[in-house]
């Protein structure tokens, strides 16, 4: 290490983003420079990040979409009637119709708050299951540790679209309901997509152990479950969160892959992937129901992985 | 200053970081100089500039962050920092060479030291591959590495540390250096294996002529190897003496500071004296004389005035208001 | 190096029941295995519900009927579809489209995607640097059936430029652009990787030794620097297998490519059982061939591996 490096590290002691003041060094030398920390450093790079404002005002809008469908359009994304079907942009369908003759800019903005529930729900239940997994390996250790990572490493080893087509090409179907078809596709897409985030709480919580806080704690008297739960659980959220966000993004995308191959969801729940599909038979006709829901998919994902990767750059010290 | 014919030279450089927080000026006037066949030895502690001078010299420093501001490096009488990079490049290894401090990242990983220490042979020599190969197991004869025909096609992390330390060197000795720049070689090994690497070190500066510029933040490990010291706080030398002098009679409060830190058999039982306080943060350093905020014998012109570099008998020279007091008193 | 290769092979070993067995319980965890087989609402005559039980021995225990099924894959006896046509031939018909697809995405990725990021990683922060990694980004963040149908419908379909699906006349030129589309998500992460990667390895110790011996700059980078920086970026690539093969359902729907996906995908829209499970197991085993492979490569690219 050079001797600038030196003091260019005192400035950053952090290695792992964690929640501010924490981590922070004590020891600066001069005592009149403003101390700061690495989130401190982080929220000022990304109040500025065009990247950051862009995407989060993309997501804000697709969550207020999810949500009030309403406010965006008021037809009806199940009426459909084949008269009207292949009919062009009008003034009471901006986007036209699609093949079954439904109005495809409220079918687009309907789309919205499946993509947006798959993708919570599922990038919840995985994060939850990468933070119990990660936590018991990193914070036991030993056997348990090796067992959880060799299971860790086979499920991070099937490829998860194939997974996902065996698991739900035998019981996907239109008569499991709403909430059945939505549980199914995210129970899977969770058991699937897990590990990368397991491996992180697993590392920040290894590092976090090993820290004198913890070492005090412990010296207290207090019990296991509350180290992990109210010292180190706090130092390995911000990372599973930035690695959530961008799984989310991921989540929405095999969905809408799934549900374009045919093996996702089905009537009657309406989503991106499967009115893409239905679009391409008469694309030739009419472009229109092909990009207005690859257009909203598209900028969805892309907002939730230009978010996380944002933060990511934001809190690592090494890309400073 | 007038020219003289050392054969390596360092006068008045500056060099200053800029990064985003400001800029740091963390080498502010450092002259020293070198011949053949000499031992001269950079003190200080983490921060004051040691390795950034030797990186400068060198032409390895990254640019940006630093900036070299002001002042000259002079090989065999000529301008480093003026000459074009492609000139420099022919001068590294061949005539300056660099043994860093931890041979474990310092060597790649990668590659086998055979490789390593035979490859600038092999590129900038034009050795044939099983020349610079020969010339290889004799390079790690010549630092004491046993068994050395067997262990040329082992990689880095197969060697204990002081045996990578010999790799490291033997790599820095193959294009026949007239300087060598060690810089903390045995910061990273055992005390034990840190003799070694000292005796091996002084040997070779003696059986090949070499100039040797010697890294250390330890006044201990140079005693026995070192002609002359020069101590370095915040980017300055503040002392720089023949080696006996420095150790009789410290002309500088930081110098006495780091000889009275330095454990010793017959003071068993007595505090050891430590330097109270932390070097300076070079983004702000401190008004007047750089030291003045840990120094036992502050007065009030040290909080304002930079002190310049007394010359003292025996040509040694002192960067201290006080330096005659702290000398004889 | 034969330890480490040894060892590597016993976990795949593990690996592959593994995985098998997570493939094999998922298609038959719940409800009658027949419907699991033949897809819902769907009249089987007696004939066929004889034949499937035959074939999958559903009469048996689970444990016995996955041995079976591991007996079949390492065989090679795959069974028959639905349609009573032998499952290796379906395979061995579309098994060559795939390999073509699939190996000029590579060629993508590892061309475009390695010189790309050893550039922006050695300009970093500069123009080059920033605009890849923008373009990059979109690229992750576009799903992969998103921009395969863009280009087949539009510069594709609807401009011309290029034949929107695959042509036996035309042979491996129409697979060019399916071949990218299929490649498009890694070569993004590759290029991302390599950058950060190339970035890191520029500032390590070892550079600046190399330096200090007064090597060329282009030696350096080239030999010192490519090196390093290539080690996670073919760990990477091993896990990307398992992803293009998962794209090429995708892309070979898309253009039309008769290959293993596009069988796969046929087979979910019959609803054939056996042929999804068999592709899939197929697949998976290939999978994990191919990250045997790259662990081998991985440990000749970095010796400390090696010994470990």
């Amino acid at each position: 290490m050079s001797d600038f490096e030196t003091i260019a590290a005192s400035e950053n002691h952090a290695a792992v983003p964690g929640p501010a003041g924490s981590t922070g060094a004590p020891n600066q030398p001069d005592n009149t420079s403003k101390v700061r920390s690495l989130a401190g450093d982080a929220w000022r790079d990304l109040r500025r990040s065009p990247v950051f404002i862009i995407s989060s005002l993309v997501i804000l809008v697709m969550v207020v979409m999810a949500a009030f469908p309403g406010l965006f359009s008021s037809a009806d994304p199940h009426s459909c009637e084949l008269s009207r079907s292949m009919q062009g942009p009008s003034g009471d369908a901006i986007f036209g119709y699609n093949l079954q003759g439904c109005d495809v800019y409220a079918r687009t903005v309907h789309g919205a708050s499946t993509s947006m529930q798959v993708g919570f729900y599922s990038a919840l239940l995985a994060g939850l299951i990468a933070v119990v997994v990660g936590m018991l390996a990193g914070f036991y250790g030993g056997l348990l540790d090796a067992i959880l990572a060799r299971i860790i490493d086979i499920v991070l080893g099937i490829p998860l679209l194939l997974a996902a087509i065996v698991a739900l090409k035998a019981r996907s179907s239109s008569e499991d309901g709403y909430w059945g078809q939505l549980l199914l596709v995210v129970v899977v897409l969770s058991i699937f997509g897990w590990t990368t985030a397991a491996r992180i709480v697993r590392s920040s919580v290894i590092s976090a152990k090993n820290q004198d806080y913890v070492h005090a704690a412990r010296m207290l008297g207090a019990s296991n479950g509350r180290i992990m739960l109210k010292h180190i659980l706090p130092n390995a959220m911000a990372p599973v969160i930035v690695v959530m966000t961008i799984a989310l993004g991921a989540f929405i995308t095999a969905e809408a892959t799934l549900s374009f191959l045919g093996v996702g969801l089905k009537d009657p729940i309406i989503s991106w992937g499967k009115d893409i599909s239905e679009s391409t038979q008469r694309v030739r006709e009419s472009a229109i129901p092909l990009v207005a829901p690859s257009v909203f998919l598209s900028l969805t994902v892309l907002a939730f992985i230009m978010l996380g990767d944002a933060v990511r750059e934001a809190f690592d010290p090494r890309l400073r | 200053m007038t020219m003289s014919n050392h054969l390596l030279e360092v006068d008045d450089l500056h060099i200053e970081f800029r990064t985003r927080d400001g800029v740091a000026r963390v080498i502010n006037g450092v002259s020293y100089h070198l011949d053949a066949g000499e031992t001269l030895a950079v003190l200080g502690e983490s921060g004051s500039g040691k390795s950034v001078t030797a990186q400068a010299i060198m032409g390895i420093l990254d640019m940006p962050p630093g900036f070299i501001t002001k002042g000259e490096i002079r090989y065999n009488g000529r301008n480093l920092l003026t000459s074009p990079e492609e000139e420099r490049r022919k001068l590294r290894g061949k005539e300056i060479a660099m043994v860093f401090q931890d041979a474990l990242s310092a060597l790649n990983p990668v590659f086998t030291v055979g490789f390593q220490i035979s490859e600038a042979l092999r590129k900038n020599d034009g050795l044939s591959k099983k020349d610079a190969y020969r010339r290889a197991v004799e390079l790690m004869e010549l630092v004491k590495i046993p068994a050395a025909k067997e262990r040329l096609h082992n990689y880095p992390h197969e060697f204990s540390g002081g045996m990578r330390q010999r790799v490291m060197i033997a790599m820095s000795l193959a294009q026949d250096p007239k300087v060598l720049i060690a810089d903390e070689p045995t910061t990273a090994l055992d005390v034990t294996v840190q003799a070694q690497i000292m005796d091996l070190l002084a040997e070779l500066r003696r059986d090949l002529n070499m100039g040797l510029i010697l890294i250390t933040h330890d006044l201990g490990v140079v005693a026995d190897v070192a002609d002359r010291i020069a101590v370095m706080y915040a980017g300055r030398i503040v002392e720089h003496a023949d080696v006996h002098d420095i150790y009789a009679k410290p002309a500088h409060p930081y110098t006495r500071g780091l000889l009275e830190s330095i454990p010793r058999l017959d003071s068993k039982g007595q505090e050891l004296a430590t330097i109270k306080g932390l070097p300076p943060n070079l983004m702000r350093p401190p008004t007047g004389c750089a030291f003045h905020p840990r120094c036992p014998m502050v007065q009030q012109v040290c909080r304002d005035v930079v002190p310049p570099l007394l010359v003292l008998d025996n040509g040694r020279t002192s960067a201290c208001h006080f330096a005659e007091e702290v000398l004889h008193g | 190096m034969l330890r480490y290769i040894v060892r590597r092979l016993l976990q795949m070993v593990l690996a592959f029941f593994c995985t098998t067995f997570i493939v094999y319980s998922m298609m038959f965890a719940t409800g009658d295995p027949l419907t699991s087989l033949a897809g819902e609402g769907k009249e089987l005559n007696d004939a066929v519900k004889a034949k499937l039980t035959r074939d999958f021995h559903l009469d048996e225990p689970f444990l016995v009927r996955y041995w079976y099924y591991i007996k079949g894959l390492l065989t090679f006896d795959l069974g028959d579809s639905l349609s009573q046509r032998p499952i290796a031939e379906i395979l061995g018909e579309a098994w060559s489209y795939t390999i073509q697809l699939a190996a000029i995405a590579f060629v993508f990725v590892v061309i475009l995607g390695v010189v790309g990021g050893v550039i922006a990683g050695m300009r970093r922060g500069g123009v080059f640097d920033n605009v890849t990694l923008f373009l990059t980004l979109v690229v992750i963040g576009i799903p992969s059936f998103v921009i395969g149908l863009m280009l087949s419908t539009f510069p594709g379909g609807k401009w011309g430029w290029f034949t929107p699906g695959y042509d036996a006349d035309k042979g491996i030129a129409t697979l060019i652009v399916p071949g990218f589309v299929l490649g498009a998500l890694a070569l993004a992460t590759a290029v991302r990787l390599t950058r950060t990667s190339v970035a890191e390895n520029l500032r390590s110790d070892y550079v600046r030794t190399a330096k200090a011996k007064g090597l060329k700059k282009t030696r350096i980078i080239g030999v010192h620097v490519l090196r390093n920086s290539l080690i996670p970026v073919v760990t990477f690539l091993g896990v990307e297998i398992g992803n293009l093969m998962g794209g090429a359902i995708v892309t070979e729907r898309i253009f039309n490519i008769p290959g293993v996906g596009f069988q796969l995908f046929k087979g979910i829209n019959l609803s054939d059982g056996p042929v999804v499970v068999t592709i899939v197991s197929v697949l998976v085993v290939v999978y994990l061939l191919a990250n045997l492979l790259v662990d081998i490569l991985y440990a000749v690219l970095d010796p400390r591996i090696r010994y470990s």
